[in-house]
């Protein structure tokens, strides 16, 4: 019988560092795809995308063996879809995600407007993303 | 304000080719569109432009490239337009560590109902946010506000000579900022002389302040 993974030992720390990780290079790779795709290099293209898509299912496996003890992003637990979909409404919520604004900020005064502007629309997302969530909520709820 | 609608967009992939141009456009003319309220407030003013923008990237982030999706995120959109006599913006807060979100998120809660136009000595127009947003105990980090105009306000924001002033009237919170003219000029361009009744918008605006109760200029408590 697998041993039931508690929070704070290192094994836990260690699943949510290899689940950023995992992310990452899925994010990094699925980019190179992209780049290579559009250079008319469909091989290597396929071969980066293919990567990226194992990457994708090593995070999923990890998130697997952290869901008994809560989604590591929000601190609730993983189970019906009900649940899945209130972390993912908690999620924008984040404080990650809040800093945004922050960001943006922060990058204006070094005189980075594009990158300000791209953390202005990612923290506008949010809306739209919590809206549409908060829709499906309502429609499992049920009339 | 006439409304967005799905004949003003452009497929996400005839986007993409003009996008960069857009972008650079869009960033540029909003450059002046800005103001900061202290370290942890900055607002944007809104038009049909800017929000037009924001939808387009808001569609392209989520890949939706048809059906009622998309009808839905333009009716989101429009309920942020400002109508004639209206002026639209988005509040952010400025946090950028975890303890900053812990400590400024919940200190600043409620701060959508804390921001107001000053104009000249005794008028003043409470924003009032166009939806709740932040959980029970704590701010969201973006907010979507509307400044509604009666007859007497919207006649004193045009004078030339008026000075005009955005303030944060918080209890944790109390900053004054001086409209920059660039600024100025524009919102007052686009804020028309619709002729809503006072008695219509009572409820948002105070008329007279007490010197007292004015926020200090430069010198916020945060």
């Amino acid at each position: 019988m697998p041993r039931k993974l508690k929070r704070s030992t290192e094994t836990w720390k260690n699943l949510i560092e290899a689940l950023v990780i995992e992310s990452l290079a899925r994010t990094r790779l699925e980019y190179l795809a992209q780049k290579a795709r559009l250079e008319g290099d469909v091989e290597p293209g396929r071969a980066l995308a293919e990567a990226a898509g194992s990457h994708a299912r090593g995070g999923l496996e990890l998130l697997e063996l952290l869901k008994d003890v809560g989604d590591p992003f929000v601190d609730t637990l993983l189970g019906s879809t009900k649940q899945t979909i209130d972390a993912a409404i908690r999620a924008d919520t984040h404080r990650g995600v809040l800093r945004y604004p922050g960001f943006a900020r922060m990058a204006r005064d070094e005189g980075y407007d594009e990158v300000a502007e791209w953390f202005e629309v990612l923290a506008r997302l949010e809306r739209s993303r919590t809206s549409e969530l908060k829709r499906m909520m309502e429609k499992l709820a049920g009339p | 304000m006439k409304k967005l609608s799905r004949s003003d967009l452009k497929p996400n992939d005839e986007y993409e080719r003009t996008r960069a141009a857009f972008r650079a456009f869009v960033i540029q003319a909003k450059m002046s569109r800005r103001m900061v309220l202290g370290p942890r407030l900055h607002v944007v003013f809104e038009n049909r432009r800017t929000l037009h923008y924001a939808l387009q990237e808001i569609l392209r982030l989520r890949g939706i490239t048809e059906g009622p999706a998309i009808d839905d995120e333009v009716a989101r959109f429009n309920t942020l337009l400002p109508a004639s006599h209206e002026m639209a913006a988005t509040l952010f807060v400025e946090i950028t560590t975890p303890a900053q979100g812990d400590e400024w998120l919940t200190k600043l809660k409620n701060i959508e109902n804390c921001i107001a136009l000053s104009i000249g000595d005794s008028i003043n127009v409470r924003a009032f946010p166009v939806e709740a947003r932040g959980l029970d105990d704590r701010t969201a980090s973006v907010h979507y506000l509307k400044f509604r105009f009666p007859d007497t306000a919207l006649d004193a924001f045009h004078r030339k000579k008026v000075a005009v002033r955005l303030f944060a009237d918080h209890a944790n919170y109390r900053f004054i900022a001086e409209m920059p003219p660039a600024l100025l000029a524009e919102i007052r361009s686009e804020v028309g002389r619709g002729r809503k009744s006072d008695e219509e918008v009572r409820d948002t605006i105070s008329l007279k302040i007490q010197p007292e109760d004015r926020p200090h200029d430069g010198k916020g408590k945060s």
